[in-house]
């Protein structure tokens, strides 16, 4: 049984942080209605970049007034500008048992990538937000901006325990519920629910955010190297399965596998969503830096 | 290939073999408990899997048929295969019957054996013999083992020594290439190391002298000391070292057809004495002054006048034809002639000139007093020179002019033991037999025998040779035949080694064991692959 806490000090240190220094998240274009950072927002204000013209209205800023159209048309417009806003990050990691069963647990990897994922958000002063799940999903630390608040994030998730069953489907309604502002939505999981890659899917598509998936995921999932007879406990439900493993229940199960894998990436495919299958028993920030083309990953 | 076990046995066993493992595989399995993060993909997995167990007999059937096919060639190790040796060679089931086989169990179980590795064997190659003091054939090839069974029934041991030695010689003999099993571990009989009789040392003709050895003790019991009638003997005269062991003699014991009997080891020795009646000798008057002292002077001879053993004449007057004669004649061929069975061969005619001790003859003496060469001559007995002899008499013929008394003959040495000589030769005196042991040839006597089932044996010529223990009979002349030590016989034991010869330089069992070991391997590495569980 592995450990049922990942301490602060194995999440990260100051390497670590060097090492996710040149990383950023980029936006497109972030939802209007945010804090001033450094992302395009989708609200036009008072920004550098020129983007569009409006009639005036009683009450807007004499200052945005074309004086140049007034005086050859006649006509008040107003000149509009980007606006460049912050891009929240929230972050679900999934503390369920299958996170902790294992050596090394899930959690480990999956804590230092959401701690990752925080960090190189805060570091472009972005709102970051915690928000663990397993049978359901609580707020461990609201959205909030600052990159000193990264050890703060550090200490809260290192506090993080295996929470039960998964149930993705009670989670991510429990997140949509919180009706937070639309960011990217970070979940970290091994994607593994007893009621199906089917409810994941469903209970995923409808959050209304950007979406990045970070699978935790190890080599024994594609093969394992079971033999003989053996009852296969479920670590979250309790259930036993007895399987006699035989070639051909050994093909059926990776058939399973490929066809949940499958659906997984089809699923992203099909939302823009980044996907990246973390090996968890390989170092986690080389494998993220891979999804960051360039440096940036772009949401 | 051949089997120790029968077919029957070898099929019913790969039978339950089967059946066993088939069971086995049809137990439910205690499985071993594996937490694992998730169990829907093996329930997608076993689904799959049991969607085709109509067409799956067994939930593992590779490693179902490793599992036969190991047990299997087990089991065909146990049943003890034997290559045969070659074609056509024979195998020979020799079932020791000898009386060491008589204790306990040991000849019931070796029967049992016997039987069981018949049934294993082709019916054309085995043929299958009892080994006791008379041999015989239990089984020819070809014959059903279903008769071995019948004649097995109610077999027992004889109380004979071990032939197995002497018949597998004659097997190897008949069929070098065959193959010998024998059943049958004999126990060791206890026998006195020796014990025998001899002539009198003191010479008296209806006396013989007792030898044992080693020599017994007095005990006060009857183990181990001789008893002559059921009485028991006084104590030795004599007792003297022969090398390690003392020797007990008892002397001038009664020749008279009584039994000595001797316990050694809680098991009865016998030996039967000979019978020395006074030959009974009829003699011509005209040479009863020569010869009547003579005579009279001798215990073993009794003048008579009628029914005599031998006749003493001057081969003028015919006699009986089956009453042979010491003849002194005038014009024989030689100075002795010797008609007599065995006096025409050269070594018959020596032994003969050596019981009529005519070594004693001081030829040149004789040779000077008759004025001629003093000659030897061995005929057959038949003869048709004289008429007055039947064909077939047997005589000794001595020139008459021997008993001149200015020759000097008959007052020397040599002619007293002539004369007593070939007396005794003619009247054909069973030479005194220092003991008759089963299985071994009696040292000089032939011709038929009665035996103790009854029955009577004639060997034809050739040395009779007393099967089992117990009494033989020739005329007058009893033998009583026991067990007695070979010293030079080692116990033959029928080796597997003919087996193992005939399959090469490593018998088939291991063979078998080292493709078990082959299959083991395999398993192994099937099961390291994942291909069985």
């Amino acid at each position: 049984m592995a450990a049922r806490r990942i301490p602060a000090a194995e999440l990260f240190d100051a390497a670590f942080l060097d090492s996710l220094a040149s990383l950023r998240i980029v936006a497109r274009r972030v939802a209007p209605r945010g804090r001033h950072a450094e992302h395009r927002s989708k609200d036009l204000g008072g920004g550098l970049e020129f983007r569009d013209y409006r009639p005036y209205a009683a009450g807007d800023d004499l200052r945005s007034i074309d004086w140049n159209i007034y005086r050859r048309l006649g006509r008040v417009f107003l000149r509009l500008f980007e606006e460049m806003e912050d891009l929240p990050l929230y972050v679900l990691p999934d503390v369920s048992e299958s996170a902790w069963l294992e050596e090394p647990p899930r959690a480990r990897a999956g804590l230092r990538s959401a701690l990752a994922l925080s960090a190189i958000s805060l570091n472009q002063h972005d709102r970051v937000g915690i928000f663990p799940f397993a049978e359901d999903l609580r707020v461990a630390v609201r959205p909030r901006a600052g990159k000193r608040r990264v050890f703060q994030m550090a200490d809260e998730l290192a506090k993080l325990e295996p929470g039960g069953r998964t149930d993705f489907q009670a989670s991510m309604r429990t997140f949509a519920h919180l009706r937070m502002r639309q960011g990217v939505v970070a979940i970290i999981s091994d994607f593994f629910d007893p009621a199906g890659t089917d409810a994941v899917v469903d209970a995923m598509r409808r959050l209304r955010h950007k979406l990045l998936l970070v699978q935790l995921a190890r080599p024994s999932d594609a093969s394992p190297e079971l033999q003989g007879d053996v009852r296969l406990v479920d670590c979250e439900t309790g259930i036993g399965e007895d399987v006699s493993i035989t070639p051909g229940v050994l093909a059926g199960y990776r058939k399973a596998y490929d066809a949940f894998e499958d659906t997984l990436t089809r699923f992203a495919r099909s939302r823009g969503a980044g996907l990246l299958r973390l090996d968890v028993e390989q170092p986690v920030v080389p494998q993220l830096a891979a999804l960051f083309e360039g440096g940036r990953l772009t949401v | 290939m051949t089997f120790a076990l029968s077919g029957l046995w070898i099929a019913a066993g790969l039978a339950g073999l089967a059946a066993a493992l088939y069971l086995l595989q049809r137990l439910r399995v205690r499985h071993r408990e594996v937490p694992v993060v998730t169990t829907m993909f093996w329930k997608q997995a076993v689904e799959e899997t049991r969607a085709r167990v109509l067409v799956q007999r067994f939930r593992h059937l590779p490693a179902y048929l490793f599992l036969l096919a190991i047990a299997s060639l087990l089991w065909f190790g146990f049943a003890d295969p034997r290559a045969e040796g070659g074609a056509g060679a024979p195998t020979v089931l020799l079932l020791d019957a000898s009386a060491g086989m008589a204790e306990g169990e040991r000849f019931a179980e070796a029967k049992e054996a016997l039987l069981d590795e018949a049934r294993g064997l082709a019916a054309g190659r085995r043929h299958v013999l009892y080994c006791g003091g008379h041999v015989r054939t239990l089984l020819a090839p070809g014959e059903s083992v279903l008769l071995l069974a019948r004649r097995l029934e109610g077999l027992q041991p004889e109380d004979a020594p071990a032939s197995l030695a002497r018949v597998a010689r004659a097997v190897r003999r008949a069929h070098p290439d065959a193959v010998l099993r024998v059943h049958g571990e004999p126990a060791e009989v206890p026998t006195p190391a020796a014990l025998g009789i001899a002539p009198a040392a003191s010479g008296a003709w209806d006396k013989v002298d007792l030898l044992a050895l080693p020599a017994p003790r007095e005990t006060g019991g009857d183990d181990g000391w001789p008893a002559l009638d059921g009485a028991r003997l006084g104590a030795q005269v004599n007792s003297f070292d022969g090398g390690s062991e003392r020797t007990g003699l008892w002397q001038d014991l009664p020749a008279d057809g009584g039994t000595v009997t001797i316990t050694y080891g809680g098991r009865a020795h016998a030996l039967a004495l000979p019978t020395r009646k006074p030959i009974r000798v009829s003699v011509d008057a005209d040479l009863l002054p020569v010869l009547g002292p003579l005579l009279d002077a001798d215990p073993g001879i009794e003048r008579v006048a009628d029914e005599a053993d031998v006749a003493i004449g001057r081969g003028d007057v015919a006699v009986d034809g089956s009453v042979p004669s010491l003849d002194f004649v005038r014009g024989a061929d030689a100075t002795i002639v010797l008609r007599l069975e065995d006096a025409a061969a050269q070594d018959g005619l020596e032994r003969v000139a050596r019981e009529l001790a005519l070594a004693e003859i001081d030829g040149a003496a004789l040779a000077e007093a008759l004025d001629r060469p003093v000659t030897v001559l061995g005929e057959e007995p038949a003869s048709d020179n004289r008429p007055m002899h039947a064909p077939g008499h047997r005589a000794v013929l001595v020139d008459q002019a021997l008993l001149d008394p200015e020759v000097g003959f008959v007052h020397t040495r040599a002619f007293a033991l002539l004369v007593a000589g070939a007396i005794r030769r003619l009247a054909d005196v069973e030479p005194v037999v220092p003991y008759v042991a089963a299985g071994e040839a009696l040292p000089a006597a032939s011709g038929a025998y009665g035996t103790p089932d009854g029955t009577s044996e004639d060997p034809l010529g050739a040395p009779f040779t007393p099967a089992v223990v117990g009494d033989y009979a020739r005329g007058d002349a009893r033998l009583y035949a026991s067990l007695q030590p070979d010293p030079a016989a080692a116990p033959f034991r029928g080796d597997g080694a003919d087996a193992a010869a005939s399959s090469g330089a490593w018998p088939l069992v291991r063979w078998l064991g080292l493709l078990v070991f082959v299959l083991l391997a395999l398993e192994w590495w099937l099961c390291r692959k994942g291909r069985i569980p």
